[in-house]
């Protein structure tokens, strides 16, 4: 999200520009055929890396290749996991299990870097902006919207960790000698959060809220909204003819 | 109550779930358009007596009476209340979706919204800076854009929790100015004598949850003896 702090951090973008219900049927729409097609030939998984490409480039480019890779590794060491629980498990084990392993890891691939590129596209105000033309019930938006902003709060107090760190001379040579210190340093940001959070729910209800966000954010949907749907559609269809055909 | 008054407290006092007493046997009264600066050492109960002033402490554990001036439907549109570090009070992702909150929440149409926004921060020397996000403003900033988060709502009592702390002496002074410009009756709770000095009408010294002393700033902050004894010299 915009307004937080890394790795979802983003840049002015031409997607992020765009209408924000126009980012969420893209984001829809990548995930449901990315999902549903099976990346059974090369081509089919170089059609999936080139619209992912384009679609990196119009969230940012270059400015988010930091990002995107943190997330990717984030992704890749909880795969690790599940392959080495993949490789322990008697259910799982033989070919059939790792080819199920293996479809699952590349599905994830997919939806975690759609969803980061697609996510940091959207700001809160947008969000706040879909969540009424969406008319999403205000008990549920409003749930989320807080819990967005308490992930914000959860991001800083994550950012301030390696500086204190440091500041009491403790290098990741002397943390990885003692790990125990990384949990108490991991409970320490969580209740720092959770006084953060306690203090935003006081300054909701001094200013008397009643369970719904407001924004002045407004959008209306344009030409370039239209032709960047076309687009999509044309993507993603033409992802569909080389799954279809094989080539 | 008395019209003359904003604020009637009696006999207030509040412990915490551990049984610690924050508050004890605390009374005065607040006039209208009167300003209150509420001084005492760390843990003397200043935030604590601002929070549950202002209807946002919860209610176990806090017993006495707070009388307010004359009743409105919505309590929360009549009392602000600036939270010392501006981070903890920040929840739009705009400043004007920030300043704007309350009158969104009454239901004025975003037009007329738009201009009292404009109003506030214009009031709080910060005109222009609607579109800004919030993370990109200075501490100082911040601190102005709550206060003008406060006064769109137009509030007849503002509580303020260190509202110098983490400010330069160019900040300080810029906030003094708005402060002593603004017509509400106020009580703040600082650490800033010259601030208190400048700005307060009557000191009210606190320790150990217990009102020591209640005062002029002058009376009060000359008294050497009275502030060496809580710690405040």
């Amino acid at each position: 999200m915009n307004e937080l702090s890394l790795p979802l951090t983003i840049v002015p973008s031409y997607l992020g520009g765009r209408h924000p219900l126009l980012k969420v049927l893209v984001g829809a729409g990548l995930l449901a055929v990315f999902l549903l097609i099976p990346d059974r030939t090369p081509a089919v998984v170089a059609g999936k890396g080139v619209i992912i490409v384009l679609l990196w480039l119009g969230t940012g480019g270059f400015s988010r290749l930091e990002g995107c890779f943190r997330v990717l590794l984030f992704l890749f060491s909880f795969l690790g996991i599940i392959f080495i629980f993949t490789l322990l498990g008697d259910a799982v084990s033989g070919t059939a299990g790792m080819a199920l392993f293996r479809r699952l890891a590349i599905k994830s691939i997919w939806a975690a870097t759609i969803s980061f590129l697609i996510a940091g596209a959207i700001n809160y105000r947008e969000c706040i902006y879909l969540s009424r033309i969406l008319k999403i019930p205000s008990p549920i938006s409003s749930q989320m919207l807080l819990v967005i902003l308490i992930w914000g709060k959860l991001f800083e107090e994550f950012r301030h960790v390696p500086a204190a760190w440091k500041s009491r001379g403790l290098s990741s040579r002397y943390l990885k000698r003692h790990p125990e210190l990384i949990a108490r340093l991991l409970k320490m940001v969580l209740l720092r959060t959770v006084r953060q959070a306690s203090r935003l729910e006081l300054s909701f209800l001094g200013r008397g809220f009643a369970g719904k966000l407001y924004t002045f954010f407004t959008a209306s949907w344009s030409t370039l909204d239209s032709l960047t749907l076309i687009g999509t559609a044309a993507l993603l269809l033409e992802l569909g003819v080389i799954a279809r055909t094989g080539c | 109550m008395n019209a003359d008054y904003e604020l009637i407290v009696t006999d207030l006092n509040f412990k915490y779930p551990n049984g610690l007493t924050a508050l004890s046997g605390v009374n005065f009264r607040l006039s209208r358009g009167e300003k209150v600066a509420i001084i005492g050492p760390n843990g003397a109960g200043k935030s604590t007596l601002l929070l549950a002033l202002s209807g946002l402490l919860r209610k176990k554990g806090l017993s006495g009476t707070i009388e307010r001036g004359e009743e409105r439907e919505e309590q929360a549109a009549r009392i602000g209340f600036l939270f010392q570090n501006p981070d903890d009070q920040i929840i739009g992702a705009s400043v004007e979706d920030d300043v704007g909150f309350i009158l969104l929440r009454e239901g004025v149409a975003p037009a007329r919204a738009r201009l009292l926004v404009a109003e506030a921060l214009e009031q709080v020397r910060l005109g222009g800076y609607q579109s800004r996000s919030p993370s990109e403003m200075s501490f100082g900033e911040k601190k102005r854009m709550s206060l003008a988060g406060l006064l769109v709502g137009k509030p007849d009592l503002i509580f303020l929790d260190e509202p110098a702390l983490g400010l330069d002496p160019r900040e300080i002074g810029q906030l003094l100015k708005i402060l002593k410009e603004m017509p509400q009756t106020m009580l703040l709770a600082s650490m800033d004598f010259n601030l208190v000095l400048e700005l307060a009408d009557r000191v009210l010294l606190l320790d150990r949850g217990r009102i020591v002393s209640l005062g002029s700033p002058a009376d009060i902050l000359s008294d050497r003896v009275l502030m060496e004894k809580h710690g405040l010299l």
